[in-house]
């Protein structure tokens, strides 16, 4: 079966810091895969290489069998992004947000017209999206980005810290929205430094640590293979 | 071409914010504003101003006195007292700006040809510029006094020769040339049309060029730190596009911003200057204007158009990568200040200074910046010098270019995410 993203031997330095050292994982049709670790730990470069935003030091990244540097403008179209913690256009109401996201990503009106009212249907803001995105509060902002990132139902979401800074209700509605996508056939490849999550989320999973992959395999796997109760007590073993 | 519509929308959408319009229209009625309140009271000083006469002479005196400050656009009220304490109180309650005594004796003597000296009281109500002329009036008035009785006593000492060329024996016809023509006109004339045309230019250049800059460079840091960048530059979008819908966006508001600050600037200056070179001056110059070339016809028009909007193409291109590497919105002030300083130096040295007098290296300086160029071309418009405004655009052109290739390349690299002035936080 075709791999939703592989990654093979990926480094990434800035100057004279090395972000990524030899990672290597994939992800298949229907997986969320998650990069878990702490800040710093090189998770966000990972996703930002994958996104096509930053290009690698070396190393390879096939989405749907193609090399993201060899095609990036068509990898775009299969791809969408949500980095951490990031905002939208203040002065834009939420409909006019989704609206001009979904002409980017749109070919034509009743694809425009499809993306929206899944949009509409995953933000879950109804009346709300009229008003300005300046008066939304931050899970608003966030259930709106997420609903913008999935609407063109891409092959792979790359989703940074995607329940950042949210409530216990809102982070439980937006992984409540992931699980669902990744049912539907959305791959996810998600980051984020909160072990509970990532267990109750992921498929499967990579522990990194100083831009090395430590460990990787499903939750249940890890616990066993450490002989820990949870994710945290595995990480702990094996990232010290 | 869909997409850079959307984008282009988008940005037009982002600036025109209710923060950015509401003081840009208050400006404008508030310009027009003052220069209506100006042009009201410059009108009133055109009319006669009140002076308050105290004789303490023969009658005679008082009429001299009188019709000579008549004829020098004063209205006399006389006062009847020889107490120039309640003098003042009539001026002060009165509003008069000035009081003159007539000392005794003042017509006899000065038919002895014995000096004398008339008093004048300013009542100062105000400290305001406008209120300083109905005072260099009575100045005015004084020396129409003197010249009355120089005449007077030139007539009886040397009654063969006029009092006024036995005083202005040479006069003086005055040319002003401009490159190959010359004409019969006063340089002062030729001046206050020149600056009339072309004061407020130079003014709207400076602001719009540092607004445009200010607003493309806090757009692209704010999108930087919102993460809105990384949401478009993971989208199915040419990144050259990005950039150009950011330039073409900010463009079409700074034009519009341009124009409105015109609108507020030309109906300030109106006010100021109204009326200056119409009626009969107007007509006398015009025909020597013409004759010396300095006219602006619409293809003068047009170049300094281009020159103005390319001013604000160059300074959008250079603010776009200013705005990159902007830590944060905050610091945009502090990454913009040497785009600031490029404006600021041509600006000062072009309006205020003799520029054709200065060094070669400074001129060579100035011509190498590309906003000296709108500035330089305000003054070559008045003598259609189109080959130095045409060249100044080329040169504009090209440094445009320059600075949106390095942009489309940073966009197009690692550094748009990377790039900083603060390297303490460079992951």
């Amino acid at each position: 079966m075709q791999k939703a993203l592989e990654v093979k031997n990926l480094h990434k330095n800035y100057g004279n810091i090395q972000a990524v050292e030899s990672v290597s994982f994939d992800i298949n049709e229907n997986e969320i895969f998650a990069l878990v670790g702490p800040n710093g730990a090189g998770k966000s470069t990972i996703l930002k290489i994958v996104a096509t935003i930053l290009s690698p030091t070396s190393g390879e990244v096939f989405i749907n069998g193609e090399d993201i540097h060899r095609n990036a403008d068509h990898i775009r179209r299969m791809i969408s992004y949500l980095p951490e913690e990031a905002g939208a256009y203040k002065n834009l109401t939420g409909l006019g947000y989704l609206r001009f996201m979904a002409d980017i990503y749109a070919d034509n009106a009743s694809q425009k017209k499809e993306y929206l009212e899944f949009a509409e249907e995953i933000s879950d803001l109804k009346s709300r999206l009229k008003s300005k995105i300046a008066t939304y509060s931050k899970g608003m902002t966030r259930k709106l980005l997420l609903a913008r990132t999935v609407m063109s139902r891409p092959k792979l979401a790359i989703l940074d810290e995607p329940t950042s800074g949210l409530d216990v209700m809102n982070a439980y509605e937006i992984r409540t929205v992931i699980k669902k996508l990744a049912k539907a056939g959305m791959a996810v490849l998600l980051s984020s430094h909160n072990m509970l999550e990532v267990e109750f989320l992921s498929d499967r999973l990579a522990l990194i640590n100083k831009g090395v992959i430590k460990a990787s395999g499903t939750a249940k796997e890890l616990k066993m293979q450490n002989q820990a109760e949870n994710l945290e007590e595995v990480f702990m073993k094996i990232a010290l | 071409m869909k997409k850079f519509i959307v984008l282009v929308k988008k940005e037009i959408k982002e600036l025109l914010t209710i923060q950015m319009i509401l003081p840009l229209i208050i400006m404008v009625i508030l310009f027009g504003f003052i220069g209506q309140i100006i042009s009201k009271e410059t009108e009133k000083f055109a009319a006669p101003q009140p002076i308050l006469l105290m004789n303490q002479d023969a009658p005679d005196s008082l009429a001299i006195v009188s019709d000579v400050l008549k004829e020098n656009n004063l209205a006399v009220s006389v006062f009847n007292q020889t107490d120039i304490a309640a003098a003042i109180v009539e001026a002060q309650s009165k509003r008069i700006p000035a009081l003159l005594v007539i000392p005794e004796k003042f017509y006899q003597d000065l038919k002895n040809f014995q000096p004398q000296e008339l008093s004048i009281y300013k009542i100062v109500q105000n400290f305001s510029l406008l209120a300083s002329v109905k005072y260099n009036m009575v100045d005015q008035a004084i020396k129409g006094i003197n010249s009355y009785f120089s005449d007077e006593w030139l007539k009886e000492k040397v009654s063969f020769i006029e009092p006024a060329s036995l005083k202005n024996p040479v006069g003086a016809k005055e040319f002003v040339n401009i490159n190959d023509k010359t004409a019969e006109v006063p340089f002062s004339l030729v001046m206050g049309f020149i600056q009339k045309q072309t004061t407020f230019i130079p003014i709207v250049l400076f602001l719009v060029i540092i607004m445009a800059a200010q607003m493309v460079a806090m757009a692209v840091a704010n999108e930087k730190e919102n993460k809105t960048f990384e949401i478009l530059l993971s989208s199915p979008i040419n990144r050259k596009t990005i950039i150009f819908a950011k330039l073409v966006g900010a463009g079409i508001v700074a034009l519009l911003f341009a124009a409105t600050y015109m609108v507020g600037f030309s109906s300030y200056m109106n006010g100021v200057t109204g009326g200056a070179l119409s009626g009969s001056a107007g007509a006398g110059i015009t025909g020597s204007l013409q004759a010396l070339g300095v006219v602006v016809t619409p293809m003068g028009y047009v170049f300094l158009g281009l020159s103005l909007f390319l001013g604000v193409l160059v300074a959008l291109a250079i603010a776009i990568i200013l705005g990159i590497l902007a830590d944060s919105v905050k610091s945009v002030q502090a990454v913009t200040t040497p785009l600031m300083i490029l404006i600021l130096l041509p600006y000062f040295l072009i309006t205020f200074t003799d520029f054709g007098a200065l060094t070669p290296a400074v001129k060579w300086l100035i011509y190498a910046i590309p906003f000296s160029h709108p500035f330089l071309a305000v003054g070559k418009l008045m003598v259609q010098d189109y080959a130095f405004i045409g060249a100044g655009i080329i040169y504009q052109l090209a440094v445009f270019l320059f600075f949106v290739v390095l942009a489309a390349k940073i966009f197009s690299s690692d550094k748009i995410l990377t790039l900083k002035l603060n390297f303490k936080k460079k992951r």
